[in-house]
């Protein structure tokens, strides 16, 4: 069994497009444990073997590992490999509830701590990731501010969660997917004077930029010098189901049933 | 070259596109067309009533208590959350003690964690001289000297003391009001700013001046000489045995811009310890002139970038020579020397746990150790303003 993994391992290592493949081979085994080892031996090594033999060398095999575990626990627990095999003297903990309870201690701090204190002292602290957010904060900025972008759009969240109470982040990729239509319009001529107006399927990225940008366009009319207080206003109305966006996707897909015809034109 | 060109061949033309250009200017400042708010985001956010639709936290719970005048007898051993009475908030409203930046409109009830610092300022506000309980708040943006200053008002109004405070120290110099030169011609009074602090001060203690105090303040004649008539309260507080609590936020705009933005008849930049109102800080600042029972406290801001002047002023160092004005002030270091400096530190970890149980209560966040763990973390290790913002900075 321990060869057999190794084994895969060393695959995957040489040809990883393989390694797919084999892993699942060895989970399967796994799981049926004694029983589908021999098959799984013979499918491996290409060999057949005689069942019983097999059967009682498995059984070894796993009395053998069963017993070698027993070893690196001294006391009862569950057997976990980065623990019995971290190095002498280290221990499991987290950190910052260590942190939050070592605050008693008085803490003097060596020369290198001050020195790498000064060093980290004005680094800003990394800020969350959310992927749909990103993507949103990059349409907004312009000229390169980032920076700038996302404290806009942060704005808006906080003012919308200030009139709704909930969770704003939620409610505008809700918004966004409610509001993205499922195609656009293109137009398709053969080079001859007639052009149709050809239906086409939108990602789901594509629909997200769609709805995003009728919301941003909207905002742009109301009335405040502050991009983020339009934004929120605009979002805001969008929660309530009462942003154009909404409209546009209702034309937009009327359109596109009127023209469903010409579909076959891309094929 | 160029006028024989205006009105030669294109001189039509250019007429033309001239009153085209006038058709179409578009008056500055003039506000947008469309419907909505039309404030900038911290006025939206701050002045829209929002607070309103916050969840109320039960008071007398381990959460939030009332802090009463009882309170005071005894000293403060352990970090709580607490509110002040009504009324006692109506004053603090008066003198301008919750601001916009400070996030308020997340919760229903303006309170406030009562630390370590509180009970410093608690010892200040002892029956003494002015002279011998001056104090100023030091510390990074965000750590609560503003907070701070706010509970040692309420501590002082729940003793019935009188408090004159300046929310804004830089615009006592930004030029945005009048400076006049006085009959002396020694100093420059600046009589719309009188006018406004003594109806400041006449609506923030209304419940402990007299009718001659309001009236003074108030009535047409301090209309017509305000500089008069709030000098003379003044000096009747500096007479009488009347508790008060002098106090100024954000006294590093002095540091920053040594020089006010008003000028002189000659037009010369006013230094600003020659202005009425920066004079009359400073000098129960700096004790040459005090309350008999009293109390002199002042705040740095965090949001003004200043110089060294006040960290020398406090001992921190010596001066540089050679240095201009704006690099260092000798005279308002000089002013600050013997004042007790209150270095406002971020929370500790056990201040931070009732802080975010409080926030907690008031639904903005989840309670569980490992988030005050985490939030002592992620906020500079226990900034207030950090830690709030933490728990409701949305996606970023």
């Amino acid at each position: 069994m321990l060869g057999m993994i190794r084994f895969a391992a060393r695959r995957a290592a040489i040809c990883p497009s393989r390694a797919g493949i084999l892993s699942q081979n060895v989970r399967s085994a796994s799981s049926k444990a004694a029983d589908g080892v021999a098959d799984f031996l013979a499918s491996v090594n290409g060999k057949p073997e005689g069942r019983e033999q097999a059967d009682s060398e498995a059984k070894a095999w796993l009395e053998a590992m069963k017993e070698l575990r027993d070893e690196f626990r001294p006391d009862n627990e569950p057997y976990k490999p980065s623990k019995v095999f971290a190095p002498e003297g280290s221990r499991d903990y987290n950190i910052l509830i260590d942190a939050a309870n070592k605050e008693a201690e008085t803490f003097e701090p060596t020369l290198a701590q001050i020195a790498q204190f000064e060093a980290l002292k004005d680094k800003a602290i990394a800020p969350m990731m959310d992927e749909t957010m990103e993507y949103l904060v990059g349409v907004i900025t312009r000229h390169g501010k980032k920076a700038r972008a996302r404290r806009y759009l942060s704005e808006a969240l906080y003012l919308v969660y200030l009139q709704t109470r909930q969770d704003p982040v939620k409610q505008l990729k809700h918004v966004l997917e409610k509001m993205g239509p499922l195609i656009r319009m293109k137009r398709f001529s053969d080079g001859g004077a007639r052009a149709e107006l050809v239906p086409l399927p939108l990602s789901e990225r594509q629909r997200m930029r769609q709805a995003w940008d009728w919301i941003l366009e909207a905002s742009d009319r109301r009335q405040s010098r502050s991009f983020s207080v339009r934004l929120s206003e605009e979002i805001l109305s969008a929660i309530q189901g009462k942003s154009p966006g909404f409209e546009k996707k209702v034309t937009v897909h009327k359109t596109a049933i009127t023209n469903r015809a010409y579909i076959s034109l891309l094929k | 070259m160029y006028r024989l060109g205006l009105r030669g061949f294109h001189a039509g033309s250019v007429a033309a596109f001239k009153q085209k250009a006038k058709e179409q200017t578009v008056k500055m400042r003039t506000p947008k067309k469309g419907s909505g708010e039309y404030r900038n985001f911290r006025r939206a956010a701050a002045y829209s009533k929002f607070s309103k639709s916050a969840s109320e936290v039960a008071v007398g719970t381990e959460n939030l208590r009332i802090f009463a005048a009882p309170d005071l007898e005894t000293p403060i051993s352990e970090p709580s959350m607490v509110v002040f009475p009504d009324a006692v908030q109506a004053s603090l409203v008066h003198m301008a003690d919750f601001q916009p930046q400070q996030n308020n409109e997340l919760f229903l009830q303006r309170a406030s964690l009562l630390r370590d610092e509180s009970s410093q300022i608690q010892n200040i506000l002892k029956q003494a001289s002015s002279s011998e309980q001056r104090a100023l708040l030091t510390g990074p943006a965000g750590s609560g000297k503003s907070t701070l200053l706010a509970q040692a008002h309420a501590m002082a109004k729940l003793q019935n003391w009188i408090v004159l405070h300046i929310p804004r120290a830089e615009e006592l110099i930004d030029g945005s009001t009048d400076a006049v030169a006085s009959k002396s011609g020694a100093v420059f009074d600046q009589p719309m700013l009188s006018r406004r602090w003594a109806q400041r001060i006449a609506k923030a203690n209304r419940d402990v001046l007299t009718s001659d105090d309001i009236k003074l303040l108030r009535s047409s004649s301090a209309k017509e000489d305000p500089v008069g008539s709030l000098t003379a309260f003044i000096s009747q507080l500096e007479n009488g045995d009347r508790p008060v609590l002098i106090s100024a936020d954000s006294l590093n705009a002095f540091v920053k811009t040594p020089f006010a933005a008003n000028r002189s008849k000659e037009n010369e930049p006013i230094y600003h310890a020659d202005l009425q109102i920066p004079r009359i800080l400073l000098d129960f600042l700096s004790a040459k002139r005090k309350f008999k029972h009293g109390a002199v406290l002042a705040a740095t801001s965090g949001r003004i970038v200043s110089n060294d002047t006040i960290a020398i002023g406090l001992g921190h160092g010596s001066a540089p020579a050679y240095a201009t004005p704006e690099e260092f002030d000798s005279e308002l270091a000089a002013k600050l020397q013997g004042i007790r400096e209150i270095a406002v530190s971020s929370f500790s970890p056990a201040e931070t746990d009732v802080y975010l149980r409080y926030v907690a209560a008031a639904g903005l966040t989840e309670y569980s150790p490992e988030l005050v763990a985490a939030k002592y973390a992620v906020s500079g290790n226990g900034n207030p303003r950090a830690l709030l913002r933490s728990c409701v900075s949305f996606a970023l």
